[in-house]
């Protein structure tokens, strides 16, 4: 399994066609998404480029280095761009070396897959998007001419950062390989996490006074409400003890009361 | 002959927004992830669009924020947060404007609910309908069809558009048909009741957010938001008491 013999050995970037037709694939990553081999596919199918590139008309090659990808890979999918840069350099280094062994290479996507998997939902899933739609929603109510600003805010915040970390997180594992793990360590992403989500936590008790002062309208009505809504966000937070009581029950419970309540006076 | 040109529009908003929100769903897990699909964006911007942007922003608020501590980790695929907003404003678009709003929201959003749990059980069976598409991609690798890797990509894209589809279809006229009925033969006695869930129910949206991010210290955090949003408000006077709800 070596480079083709026209290639440049001291070329060992891939070309930006390749790069680029790497990271669109990678948009796509959880298309196929399974339970057999969650995201295994959808990683092959960004790889396939580079592999081609690396081995241009060598099918066998480029079977055996498919059917290695094909087994086992879950990760967040923003950070799973960062797995396929490294990986890839991994690739073009054992196509320069002539290693047939894939040993090294899956574990180290393997444990690359379990840490990103966990650092990317806590950054993206748990605190970047309610973040965003946070920011989005105060400024859509505060100034309600500005809906339009408002939906494009939380668009661009969010949308912008997370297609230039993928992009460039790729870059790096390509450029760097495994290395890629120092400069993870060096910009420190739990510490933001930390201080982001306190961010986020800020705006949650911004977003509470906004949406409870827009149900007050000055009327007995609107301090009932008032006095309801304060009720209801205070008992879920009682009941964070108890797992078992999702918002939906409580849904049921809130409106089921209300129309009773109405019927009755 | 009104209520017949009345089914019309109904019919003709659930397909042409049903097809649209096929294709927006995309966003969510198939396609990019950027925050297209997350309701704060596409509920607000439906609501925009059909011309009831309260609607759209309540439905935001409540979906956002109603599943926000359940993560898509690992194998778990938690309600379709998305499904849930889009059937919302929907069903808000497609029954008449002579329902009063609070009805047709609170209504469907209690609906919408179930159809975002729906929503992430259908999630669930194309994952697994994708482990075929996972085991003949493998076959024919192995043989030698490498294309096999695009189309198998396609198919996925496919499966999760088709499954928003036909979701969002049928169950926009059930829901549709079920608050319009319910409307029309106690909807009077209901309206008082629906005002008021109208006003309180993104609480609890509200509430599950909180609980979703409570880590630690934020507590801290979240009550020197509160104290700055207060002070915020009377000092530049926002003019939004009572305001967003009407």
């Amino acid at each position: 399994m070596t480079m083709s013999p026209d290639k440049d050995m001291s070329a060992v970037f891939p070309l930006l066609r390749v790069r680029i037709a790497m990271f669109s694939r990678s948009l796509l990553i959880q298309a196929t998404n399974n339970f057999e081999s969650m995201q295994s596919l959808g990683f092959t199918f960004c790889l396939y480029p580079l592999l081609k590139w690396l081995y241009r008309d060598d099918e066998t090659a480029i079977r055996d280095r498919l059917n290695q990808h094909l087994t086992f890979f879950n990760t967040h999918p923003y950070f799973a761009n960062c797995v396929l840069g490294v990986v890839g350099r991994q690739e073009i280094d054992n196509s320069i070396t002539g290693e047939t062994s894939s040993d090294v290479l899956l574990q180290v996507k393997r444990s690359m897959s379990g840490a990103f998997g966990g650092l990317g939902d806590s950054l993206f899933w748990a605190t970047l998007v309610p973040m965003t739609a946070l920011n989005g929603l105060i400024i859509i109510i505060l100034w309600d001419k500005l809906t339009i600003p408002g939906v494009l805010v939380t668009l661009i915040l969010y949308s912008i950062p997370q297609l230039l970390v993928r992009s460039y997180m790729m870059h790096r594992g390509l450029r760097d390989g495994k290395s890629i793990v120092l400069f993870l360590k060096q910009i420190n992403v739990p510490r933001w996490i930390v201080l982001l989500s306190f961010y986020t936590s800020f705006l949650l008790g911004v977003f509470t006074i906004v949406y409870l002062s827009g149900s007050f309208d000055g009327t007995v009505f609107g301090f009932g409400v008032l006095a309801i809504s304060i009720c209801i966000i205070v008992i879920m937070q009682i009941s964070i003890k108890y797992k078992s009581i999702p918002g939906e029950v409580l849904w049921a419970i809130t409106l089921g009361g209300t129309i009773i309540y109405t019927l009755v006076y | 002959m009104e209520l017949f040109a009345q089914i019309t529009d109904a019919a003709i908003v659930i397909a042409l927004f049903g097809l649209i929100s096929a294709f927006i769903g995309l966003d969510y897990i198939a396609i990019g992830q950027t925050m297209l699909a997350q309701p704060a964006v596409c509920g607000v911007l439906l609501g925009l669009v059909i011309g009831e942007p309260v609607a759209g922003l309540w439905s935001g608020i409540v979906f956002q924020f109603l599943w926000s501590g359940k993560l898509p980790i690992g194998k778990y695929v938690p309600p379709n947060a998305f499904n849930a907003a889009v059937f919302t404003v929907i069903c808000v678009a497609a029954m008449p404007s002579s329902i009063p709003v609070a009805f047709r929201v609170v209504g469907s959003a209690s609906l919408g609910i179930l159809v975002g749990i729906i929503g992430g059980r259908l999630d669930v069976l194309v994952k697994r309908s994708n482990d075929v598409v996972v085991t003949d991609a493998r076959a024919a690798v192995d043989s030698g069809d490498f294309s096999v890797l695009t189309k198998a990509t396609l198919t996925g894209v496919f499966r999760f558009f088709a499954k928003d589809l036909l979701l969002m279809i049928p169950a926009s006229t059930v829901g549709v048909a079920v608050v319009w009925g319910i409307y029309t033969l106690v909807g009077e006695r209901l309206l008082d009741a629906m005002e008021l869930a109208f006003r309180i129910l993104p609480a609890i949206a509200i509430g599950a957010g909180i609980r979703g991010f409570f880590r630690g210290r934020n507590i801290i955090a979240f009550t020197v938001g509160i104290v700055v949003a207060i002070i915020a408000l009377v000092l530049f006077n926002f003019d939004i008491i009572g305001g967003w709800l009407k």
